[in-house]
């Protein structure tokens, strides 16, 4: 059951992607731009999305899912490709067949996302009931399934009760397999494991690695935990302040960030510190998305190798030896400085 | 280095709970059951453990916010159960929710002059006076003192409360996940400004969270708890290095280091 | 990534201008309407040459120069007689809550904050008395059991009634207000932090408590005067309350309401000031709440 950590870094970029988004931009217009953000995700890889509140990962859960509208946003330029279509190139959108049964999402809060009022049968009969093949099956065996499948103890008892019911991992459980039921090939957790002990945290984890190396799932996991996206995930990408600064192999970004802020992020966490040094903290607090700077290097005002020439444009983001890339105008040198 | 192996004590101890049972209602089930830990003077001390398992329950108990049924719960010397409520202010707490430890209707700098007004017996000028310091010493300027909570962020609210425990000048500091609420970039500023403070003040400090990791970076010796019972009390070092209990052993599994 | 895309996101965001601080236009409006009103009510009896009692031979005349407002059957000057109504009718208002408020949030926020419940307890049961009786059937039983013609100090004959049965009738809502409001302040923990530094209980209910409660009692209190106007109206329309010749928003409309057809004037200019004040008093209720949400 335990696959190394090693053997998750060896899927390589054989197939086509399943997913591809490509300079997404996109926000909610006068208060937040994200982006631009490419990456591009095959079956069965996991790509993480780490930043802290306000970095606007979840506003890119929402344009991944086609859900940003709802929240009085819009895709302004770049593209999403799914399965080699076309899903929205800026202009035009087309999510329908998609939300239905390719992308599917579980968003931050898991109860909330379960109605009161029904049992947790009557969510996956609602689901399971529009499609034929699990019609053939009988909704409830296939819930049962489902509920196997993401480790839940006697689903045929939580079938019958009501989400307030459940423990925190539980719900967090269920939603997965509700999420599940319509045959999504790439699932989108947001802060899957926020809220929760770190010993449910840890199974919810391993759920997800499972779903991606047996069953084949294409997953990517938003969180504030580098950890979680560590445990989970082959890519990195590094999100400060509606950009993301830093992308690339997981191992690598995080053994040996190139961007201060992936460096700041890993010196300031209790989990990478070892115990006994200081933790190095990065001075100031992240922006509101009001004050995201857009004619310098946003996060310039805290980095503690900042120059005058940061100030003056907005660094591009350059290939990095990661395999991804980065976006500092110094990161050779700062290397350099921390190499010697 | 630290009282909790055996019986040697070294320091004097500052927080002695003895066997403590506390529940919130009659029929319900004890939070809290036969709960036994010290500290001594300038020790840090850590309570981990996850949801349910009674450490908050045991940090009000110790500032003296709640007063359990049973046990022995000495504080400073006083005994909390003779004298009911804590009496000292030498005890101050810290929250995890830095908005809700705050009163919106004043400012930060009145705050934290209110409490060495009223606790220190100084005048409203000194007061004043005594707050910008406070408010200096933890990192925020005499700008952030004239604004409501509101208009701070999570990390300078967190500041705040901390300036105003100091107002007190507390010999103990117990803080409930004060890291918590509060994004990983601040949390370590956080951390490092109360293990600044306790060496520079000679503090005491009962930390509690549920973050394995932020219990090593600050206490000296580590008590885990589960179901409102102790798993396991040890010194940080053996406690991360050689875990006895099961449940240690899994919370250790569990924290998501990233090395 | 192109260089076309980062110009735009620039040129984007450099048109976004920071959130700014919306005011909103429904307080400004509200206290407008409100001030003109108030102003009307104290200068106008001051300014205007006609008595409000005085019965002339000019009679059932529409507005004109001489009487805006124009005048009733017996001659009077409508817009007199309609100022010294509003500025009556407020004054019940403002007394009759304004005692309401102090008395039952003091209650409440005692209760509220006491450390034992039974207080809060005994406090509810009370209060649940009374507001299970209907209002405007209490507010008749109280009036007709003090004496609607008992008037000390010279206030006008129906009026001192009122006031009580109004006070009598408010508090319990005030009390009820200010104690789930208190209550919930009191589980706060910057409450038991306070409870930590050792203040005292005075100081904690009076500098913690109370100004924590004030905003929910206060918003109140401005719906219940508009309420309270209305009642003094309907009251006086139906020929209780405020009795007559002393000029009331209602009963110049009762006197009017025979004659809706061939003097609708008698009618509508009161009814137009009970109604402004009602949309003054929510517009400002409106605003303050839209700016606290801001904050």
């Amino acid at each position: 059951m335990t696959l190394m950590q090693t053997e998750q870094n060896t899927v390589a970029h054989t197939v086509t992607p399943l997913l591809e988004v490509t300079d997404l931009v996109f926000g909610v217009a006068g208060k937040v731009t994200v982006g631009p953000i490419s990456f591009s995700i095959g079956p069965g890889e996991a790509v993480g999305v780490v930043g802290e509140s306000g970095a606007g990962k979840s506003l890119l859960c929402r344009a991944l899912t086609g859900m940003i509208s709802y929240h009085g946003g819009r895709i302004e330029s770049g593209s999403i490709t799914y399965d080699s279509r076309v899903i929205t190139d800026g202009r035009q959108s087309d999510w329908g067949s998609v939300r239905r049964s390719g992308i599917g999402f579980v968003p931050q809060a898991s109860l909330s996302g379960l109605n009161p009022m029904r049992k947790v049968g009557a969510h996956f009969k609602e689901v399971l009931t529009r499609n034929a093949e699990d019609r053939a099956q009988g909704w409830h065996a296939r819930a049962v399934e489902l509920l196997e499948q993401v480790q839940l103890n006697d689903p045929k008892r939580v079938l019958g009760q009501y989400g307030h019911q459940l423990s925190g991992g539980m719900q967090q459980r269920v939603m997965l397999a509700l999420t599940l039921a319509t045959r999504p090939r790439l699932l989108i957790a947001d802060e899957p494991t926020t809220a929760l002990d770190a010993t449910v945290a840890k199974e919810i984890l391993r759920v997800l690695r499972r779903l991606r190396e047996e069953e084949g799932l294409a997953v990517i996991v938003v969180s504030h935990d580098l950890g979680v996206i560590e445990q989970v995930c082959d890519r990195v990408h590094v999100m400060y302040a509606g950009r993301v600064v830093e992308s690339g192999a997981t191992d690598a970004v995080l053994g040996r960030p190139l961007h201060p802020y992936s460096a700041g992020l890993l010196a300031t966490d209790p989990s990478a510190v070892p115990f006994g040094q200081a933790l190095t903290p990065i001075p100031g607090e992240p922006p509101a998305a009001r004050e995201w700077a857009r004619s310098e290097c946003s996060f310039a005002a805290r980095c503690p190798h900042a120059r005058p020439q940061c100030l003056a444009t907005e660094p591009p983001a350059e290939p990095s030896p990661h395999g991804g890339e980065v976006a500092c105008i110094r990161w050779r040198e700062i290397q350099g400085e921390v190499g010697a | 280095m630290t009282l909790l192996d055996g019986n040697r004590v070294i320091a004097p101890t500052v927080v002695e709970l003895d066997d403590i049972t506390f529940s919130y209602g009659e029929d319900a089930r004890p939070a809290v059951d036969g709960v036994s830990m010290s500290l001594a003077e300038r020790h840090s001390l850590g309570i981990v453990g996850e949801s349910g398992s009674g450490k908050s329950t045991v940090a009000r108990i110790i500032a003296g916010a709640l007063r359990p049924q049973t046990g022995s719960v000495t504080v400073l010397g006083e005994n909390l159960l003779d004298t009911g409520r804590a009496r000292s202010n030498r005890v101050q707490m810290i929250f995890q929710n830095p908005y809700a430890a705050l009163n919106p209707r004043l400012t930060c700098g009145e705050a934290v002059a209110e409490a060495a007004r009223v606790v220190l017996g100084q005048s409203r000028k000194q007061a004043q006076a005594t707050s910008v310091d406070l408010l200096h010493e933890v990192g925020l300027g005499s700008s952030q003192a004239s604004v409501y909570p509101r208009s701070l962020s999570g990390g300078q609210r967190q500041r705040v409360v901390i300036a105003r425990a100091l107002a007190c000048e507390p010999t103990l500091l117990v803080a409930d996940e004060p890291t918590s609420a509060l994004d990983v970039s601040v949390q370590a500023q956080i951390v490092n400004l109360l293990l600044r403070l306790r060496v520079e003040r000679g503090l005491s400090l009962v930390m509690i969270s549920h973050n394995l990791a932020v219990i090593g970076h600050v206490s000296d010796s580590v008590v885990v708890m589960r179901h409102g019972a102790v798993v396991e009390t040890g010194t940080r070092e053996k406690i991360f290095n050689s875990p006895e209990a099961d449940y240690t052993r899994e919370l250790l599994a569990s924290t998501t280091f990233t090395r | 990534m192109s260089a076309v895309t980062h110009a735009l996101v620039r040129g984007r965001s450099a048109e976004a201008r920071p959130a700014r601080f919306q005011t909103g236009w429904e307080l400004p409006a509200g206290i407008t309407i409100l001030v003109v009103l108030v102003l009307t009510s104290v200068f106008v009896p001051v300014i205007s040459p006609y008595d409000p009692n005085a019965l002339s031979a000019s009679i059932l005349q529409g507005p004109s120069a001489a009487h805006l407002f124009g005048t009733d059957q017996y001659g009077r000057d409508l817009l007199v007689r309609v100022a010294l109504s509003i500025r009556l009718d407020y004054s019940i208002a403002i007394v009759g809550v304004g005692f309401s408020l102090v008395v039952g949030t003091t209650l409440g926020v005692l209760a509220g904050s006491a450390r034992r419940s039974i207080w809060g307890t005994l406090l509810m049961r009370a209060t649940d008395a009374i507001i299970s009786i209907p209002f405007i059937l209490l507010v008749l039983l109280i009036v007709l059991s003090i004496g609607p013609t008992w008037s000390p100090l010279g206030i006008p004959q129906g009026v001192p009634a009122l006031m009580i049965a109004i006070f009598l009738t408010g508090w319990p809502i005030f009390a009820r207000i200010s104690r789930t409001q208190a209550t919930s302040v009191m589980s706060e923990d910057f409450i038991l932090s306070a409870q930590l530094m050792g203040y005292s209980k005075r100081r904690i209910v009076f500098k913690h408590v109370v100004p924590n409660v004030s905003s929910q009692v206060l918003t109140y209190a401005m719906t219940d005067c508009i309420m309270i106007i209305a009642l003094t109206g309907g009251l006086a329309f139906l020929g209780a309350g405020v009795l007559p010749p002393t000029p009331e928003l209602g009963s110049i409309m009762n006197e009017g309401k025979s004659i809706i057809t061939t003097a609708p004037w008698v009618t509508f200019f009161p009814a137009c000031a009970i109604l402004l004040s009602a949309i003054a008093v929510s517009l400002s209720v409106n605003g303050i709440l839209n700016r606290q949400n801001q904050k």
